[in-house]
């Protein structure tokens, strides 16, 4: 090997690191953190309906966020009821979603963690809904939940179940369960993956020795099982809360947040209020509640149940 | 044995029962849980079906009462008709290149980049890892706004001044950020199940750093680079909030906006939206159908190793 | 083929010192091991010399090229790692190949290397399966044949061994001797198995806390240890220390106060311990250098209590409780009828004997013993 070629390959060498981390790093950059310091000084700022132009405005829009307001600025301490009921809805939706969801995907993990012929094929059949697009889940449930040609009217009617059919998108209540079904029927299969991959992580001789033990099937799940899929669990929770927080596009598609505000969410209430109603501002306040929503989640769930004896 | 014991017990066997290797309640479980599997199976794919078998109604039938779960006059029209009455080719085409592009600048530089993390110790790389790491955490739809607004007038690079708003660019851009993140944290996590040994003795055989990589490593890397292709290509090819609030026509409208078109204020055609649907559902599924699992084994690295 | 010479080498990780200053001469067609506990530096070492680690200090000499700051793709080395590393998306002959393709050797030469290597370690009919194919001696072959294939100046060989069950490894064991008898490449090798190291080596450096404990043939190593670690660290089961005060007999003679029964000291070993007189000094015997004297209570012979009769077939391992409360381990013929709570006397081989400094652990006789062995 010649000396220069030689000393060609070792500059290479030393430019490895930076010029495979490197254009990451500035991509990263441009898109994530140029965007979200653009949030910020968006939330600060109003647009002028007049001139159109931005004005900085400090922390009105995250008052009128937050507080009822009277003849033009905001009563502190008098929560804005769109506020309270959004906020409500959102944890109504998201509670029921993940908690139904999670005992449906934990179940279904189970039973598909066992020796069975055909697995492969179970999990596949399991998890297409995930891979769906949410829009067009979103619509597929829209006309599941269709009051004349739906396919639930049409099923319970054809059985004799009901006499009439359940306009069920046009009630604040019913609206709430469908999207509650829907989004259980898109997101369970992801809580399927992660915990069948915690399942792998069991030691297969502690559940010989469980049963060596005499323990029940009750028994051996809290404590074989679940100390070893605690983990999954974990991210698994965290996954599906973040990411039901954020998600419009069932809501949008599906009810578009009514009938009335009945099922307006967080996500929705964002999008109607920066995009439809052409107010960026507040919709960048919003967007900022949402981000330190998340985070404080995440801190929490993590500082409650993050640890465990088999965390490695 | 006797034949005739033998063919009793293959008949129990395709029941499920007790066999003469087995304990009788570990085989009657095993019914109840395929029984129970079988239910749901049905049950989360009845509004496939139902959305598929609307798609090959006409018109007329979809909108019939009783409604008919099979079909009675199957047809093909609708799915014709959105190609010939809306411009679904370019929606498909646009679907194609935003998210194909997407996947390929997410797994060239979520490869390189995974394998600098996994592998090299350098200035602020866990500091750095848990930042990208941690960018996941951001909710896309908290950024709308910023997204809108630099779209639709970038900041000056190079001179550029036009708009962004409404061009595929936008998209690839955007769904980059979504992509990117995870892509490094897949490839990270795989190429950490990769021996360093293997990167070692590719130096002893006389590889420098780059040569071990592509000559070596990459080629090993095979499953990591399908499951994230696999997941960034889905991600972007389903994405719907941000098509919504960055394009505006079928210059650069995708599948999900297109079918989400069919909804007018008060009026939706549901025939036709059933089968855009069904066009814009069908990379999902096939890719669930044959490479389920990349798409569990690329989750499974991305979630749980956190 | 080259010799190797480290020269006061030095590795220190973020805040550990592996490697702590290491002088040896490793002689061309020699093998030489590193064998030492986990955590000794002998890999590090190993890897120093590969190009994998980067020394901090001190000086690599590969023939009479100091290759301090060459990469490992330009030394002219090949290593044999523990877990093989076989490239697994690449077949046996690939595996063989690459290295040589790297090089830009001609593919005729190429050719006539893999298949005079794979005739070699008779793996010929094994060159177009991937390793996934291959049981694990036979991916050891591999790995070996890929080292031979390149006919380096060196090989380095990171405890190839120690992932085959204990029959396999016997039998590389004995083929790794018959092949470097006949290539006779220089080779550096790592393990923690003493067995693995006296067998193979024809030098052998014990290796512990970053620093060579002793360099040396293995069987003078085996009977001269220069202290207690090296002592202790080869044969199994390992030397008795046994620690005593240093006292004067009535006769004027040194002995060892084990308590009713004293040790006496042989003579050419007085002129030494004098100065230690009234101090504690520890004394040390390999287990199959104390026998079971018929010879009754006499000197030099302690008795003691079996508490523990291990048969291990060859031999059978005994663990005695002497009067002091100390133990001692003795191996002794298989065909010993010895049962648990025996009383029974046992002898020290008046030539096996070691005295160390129990504050230092150093041999105390260590050049008595070295120069006995010259002057015989």
């Amino acid at each position: 090997m010649s000396v220069e070629n030689k000393k060609l390959r070792r500059k290479l060498d030393r430019l490895f690191v930076p010029l495979t981390v490197g254009p990451t790093l500035v991509w990263i950059a441009a898109i994530i953190v140029y965007p979200t310091v653009q949030l910020l000084l968006s939330s600060l700022q109003f647009r002028n309906p007049i001139t159109n132009e931005m004005q900085f405005v400090g922390l009105r829009n995250f008052q009128r966020l937050l507080f009822a307001r009277e003849g033009g600025s905001a009563v502190l301490g008098v929560f804005n009821p769109n506020f309270v009921s959004f906020t409500a809805n959102t944890v109504v939706y998201v509670g029921f979603s993940v908690t139904i969801s999670f005992l449906l995907g934990l179940g279904i993990a189970l039973l598909l963690n066992k020796d069975l012929k055909g697995r492969g094929w179970l999990r596949t059949a399991v998890i297409v809904p995930w891979i769906m697009p949410y829009v067009m889940s979103g619509l597929m449930w829209r006309w599941m939940f269709q009051t004349e040609y739906g396919a639930i009217n049409g099923v319970l009617t054809q059985f004799g179940i009901i006499a009439d059919n359940i306009p069920f998108l046009s009630d604040g209540t019913l609206a709430m369960m469908a999207l509650i079904v829907a989004d259980v029927w898109v997101f369970t299969p992801f809580i399927i993956i992660i915990l069948l991959a915690g399942l792998q992580n069991v030691p297969e001789q502690l559940y010989d020795a469980a049963e060596v033990d005499g323990a029940s099937r009750w028994s051996r799940f809290w404590n074989v099982t679940y100390p070893f899929l605690k983990p999954s669990i974990l991210v698994a929770l965290t996954i599906r809360i973040i990411f039901d927080i954020r998600a419009l596009d069932l809501v949008w598609v599906m009810t578009g947040g009514g009938p009335g505000k009945a099922t307006e969410v967080w996500a929705s209430w964002l999008y109607r209020t920066a995009q439809v109603f052409n107010e960026p501002g507040p919709g960048a306040a919003l967007g900022v509640v949402l981000l330190a929503t998340t985070f404080v989640i995440v801190a929490v769930l993590y500082s409650v149940f993050g640890d465990s004896p088999y965390n490695a | 044995m006797s034949t005739k014991q033998s063919t009793l017990n293959r008949i129990r066997q395709a029941l499920g029962m007790e066999t003469q290797n087995e304990w009788p309640t570990v085989a009657r479980e095993r019914l109840v849980t395929y029984a129970l599997l079988g239910i749901y199976v049905v049950v989360i794919w009845f509004p496939i079906y139902y959305i598929f078998i609307t798609s090959i109604k006409p018109s007329s039938e979809v909108l019939s009462v009783p409604i008919t779960f099979i079909p009675q006059q199957p047809t093909v029209q609708n799915y014709v008709d959105i190609f010939a009455n809306r411009p679904f080719e370019h929606y498909t085409f646009n679907s194609v290149i935003v998210a194909t592009t997407t996947t390929v600048i997410c797994v060239t530089l979520g490869t390189l980049t995974g394998y600098s993390f996994s592998r090299f110790d350098f200035f602020g790389n866990k500091t750095l890892l848990l930042s990208i790491v941690g960018a996941r955490m951001i909710p896309p739809i908290a950024l709308i706004v910023p997204f809108f607004q630099i779209m639709s007038n970038p900041p000056l690079i190079g001179g550029f001044t036009g708009s962004l708003y409404d061009t595929r660019v936008a998209l690839i851009l955007t769904y980059t950020f979504f992509n990117l993140p995870f892509a490094v944290w897949i490839m990270k996590n795989y190429f950490d199940g990769v021996p360093e040994s293997l990167d070692e003795q590719a130096k002893i055989d006389g590889c420098s750093t780059w040569e071990a990589f592509f000559k070596i490593i990459l080629p090993m890397a095979k499953p990591g680079i399908a499951a994230t292709a696999i997941l960034a290509f889905i991600f972007s090819w389903n994405e719907f909030v941000f098509a919504l609030v960055l394009t505006s026509s079928e210059v650069s409208q995708t599948l999900p906006i297109a079918v989400s078109l069919f909804v007018a204020d008060d009026f939706v055609d549901w025939a036709h939206l059933a089968a855009g649907g069904i066009i814009a559902a069908l990379p999902g599924i096939l890719f669930g159908l044959f490479f389920q699992q990349y798409i569990v084994s690329g989750l499974t690295q991305g979630a749980v190793k956190e | 083929m080259a010799n190797v010479h480290l020269n006061e080498l030095v590795k220190e990780f973020d805040d550990v010192t592996a490697v702590d200053g290491i002088s040896l001469e490793i002689p061309d067609e020699s093998f030489t091991v590193f064998v030492g506990p986990s955590g000794c530096g002998k890999t590090t070492t190993l890897r120093l010399i590969a190009g994998l680690e980067r020394a901090t200090d001190g000086e690599i000499r590969i023939g009479e090229e100091v290759v301090n700051d060459s990469r490992a793709y330009e030394r002219d080395i090949a290593m044999v790692f523990q877990n093989y590393a076989l490239y697994p998306h690449k077949t046996v002959r690939d595996n063989m190949r690459f290295g040589l393709e790297q090089h830009d050797t001609p593919e005729e030469v190429i050719e006539e290397r893999v298949g005079e290597t794979a005739e070699l370690l008779q793996i010929e009919e094994l060159l177009d399966r991937r390793p996934a194919e291959l049981s694990g001696g036979q991916q050891q072959r591999v790995a070996l044949g890929r080292a031979i294939v390149r006919d380096p100046s060196v090989f380095l060989m990171d405890e190839p061994l120690s992932n085959l069950d204990a029959k396999l490894r016997v039998q590389m064991r004995a083929e790794l001797n018959k092949l470097h008898e006949q290539l006779s490449t220089t080779t550096v090798y790592v393990t923690h198995d003493q067995v693995e190291a006296m067998t193979l080596a024809d030098q052998i450096a014990v290796m512990d806390d970053g620093q060579i404990q002793q360099v040396g043939a293995p069987t003078h190593v085996y009977r001269n240890p220069r202290n207690m670690f090296v002592a202790g660290f080869l044969g199994s089961p390992s030397m008795n220390f046994i620690e005593g005060e240093l006292e004067a007999a009535n006769t004027g003679k040194l002995r060892l106060d084990l308590g009713m029964h004293a040790h006496n000291i042989p003579d050419e070993y007085a002129d030494r311990l004098n100065d230690r007189l009234g101090e504690r000094i520890i004394l040390g015997i390999r287990p199959e250098d104390v026998s079971l004297s018929q010879d009754g209570v006499a000197a030099n012979v302690h008795p003691g209590t079996v508490l523990v009769v291990e048969p291990q077939g060859e031999k059978t391992v005994l663990e005695v409780e002497l009067e002091t409360g100390q133990t001692v381990k003795a191996a002794v013929a298989p065909d010993m009828s010895v049962e648990t709570g025996d009383e029974v006397n046992l002898r020290f081989d008046r030539d096996s004997l070691h005295y160390f400094d129990p504050e230092s652990g150093e041999s105390l006789i260590y050049d008595l013993k070295t120069k006995a062995k010259v002057t015989s």
